[in-house]
């Protein structure tokens, strides 16, 4: 697994707290990792698998500012999650769904780029607040760590704590050179 | 003080899917901040005590043997539940056994899998093998869940020096 660390102690509790979350969804389908892995969707507790959504056409400017720590990603888009105590994203693969829409609206030239998301941590790690990407846990991040998302890295992410869980999520292109 | 190591056990697929679990309950929630966000639908499980099989009870001759009393459980906890964060009293044990210092043996059946997890002390614990087992005492805050889509089993001994 992929970490990095950027600085972002300009953000404060405070300013992500007063993020309007805009969405609220169900991952128990898992944009369909169950279909392709041949088992059946688990059956979870209606209450368990939620994440609220906010994208940054909805956020106040910092948020979208972020994409500036990264300046290597290409056309990027950023979304910001909130796992409330006792809800999880189950095990998934990206779609990276907005991020292939935007290019085909837009029609941006990614040839040679590859798409991958950079998940941020908005907090340090807190009880109960975990991270899993390919059988690998990230247990001791502190705010600011990153790391990266492939298409295909199946990862899942949990805050079975007491205390709301926020990361940011900023998806776009990459060269491979970059990414080495 | 929290301590760590292993036992050889030999636990089939067969064998957990065998086990007859009875009872069915909403973990407790021990403090205010958990009493909004975990409900019987998502902090629930399964759980056996001394109608445990054999299996399950030979495994406290295996673990350190400095204690008098010992009680045995087997736990499940179906894909989606949260035990959330909580200290074991012993009472059981105390109550039948006399006072004494007590502590619990956590012993994971299985190798660890995707979307299991149990944390200690704030430390996460994960990638487990089977026979793994966790020491603690009566006022150590863990956690345990499982986020993935297999049942997540373990097995408690909990044992007691009479002082």
């Amino acid at each position: 697994m992929f970490k990095g660390h950027v600085d972002i102690d300009h953000i404060s509790d405070e300013m992500i707290y007063r993020l309007k979350f805009v969405e609220h969804v169900n991952t128990v389908w898992s944009a369909g990792y169950w279909d392709r892995k041949g088992v059946a969707v688990p059956d979870y507790p209606y209450d368990a698998p939620w994440v609220h959504q906010v994208f940054e056409g909805d956020c106040p400017g910092w948020v979208a500012k972020c994409k500036d720590l990264f300046p290597w990603l290409q056309y990027s888009i950023v979304t910001v999650n909130k796992i409330l105590p006792g809800r999880f994203i189950a095990p998934h693969t990206d779609t990276l769904f907005k991020m292939q829409q935007k290019v085909k609206e837009q029609n941006l030239d990614v040839e040679g780029l590859e798409p991958i998301r950079i998940n941020l941590f908005l907090q340090d790690r807190l009880e109960g607040h975990y991270f899993e990407m390919d059988n690998e846990s990230w247990i001791d991040y502190v705010k600011g760590d990153y790391t990266i998302i492939k298409p295909n890295c199946v990862h899942l992410v949990a805050n079975l704590g007491y205390q709301t869980r926020f990361t940011m999520q900023i998806t776009g292109y990459a060269n491979t050179e970059d990414l080495r | 003080m929290i301590s760590y190591g292993k036992i050889d056990i030999d636990v089939t697929a067969k064998m957990l899917n065998d086990l007859k679990f009875v009872d069915y309950f909403q973990c407790y929630r021990q403090y205010d901040k958990l009493h909004h966000y975990y409900t019987e639908g998502n902090s629930s499980i399964w759980q056996m005590f001394e109608e445990s099989p054999q299996w399950i009870h030979d495994f406290a001759k295996q673990i350190p043997q400095d204690f008098d009393h010992h009680v045995v459980s087997v736990i499940k906890i179906d894909p989606g539940q949260t035990i959330p964060h909580h200290v074991d009293k012993h009472f059981k044990l105390k109550e039948t056994h006399g006072d004494g210092e007590s502590h619990r043996y956590l012993i994971f059946l299985e190798d660890w899998k995707r979307g299991h997890y149990y944390e200690i002390h704030d430390q996460p614990f994960t990638k487990w093998s089977a026979g793994e087992w966790v020491k603690f005492g009566n006022d150590d805050w863990h956690i345990a869940g499982n986020m993935g889509d297999e049942p997540f089993y373990s097995a408690q001994i909990t044992v007691l020096k009479n002082v």
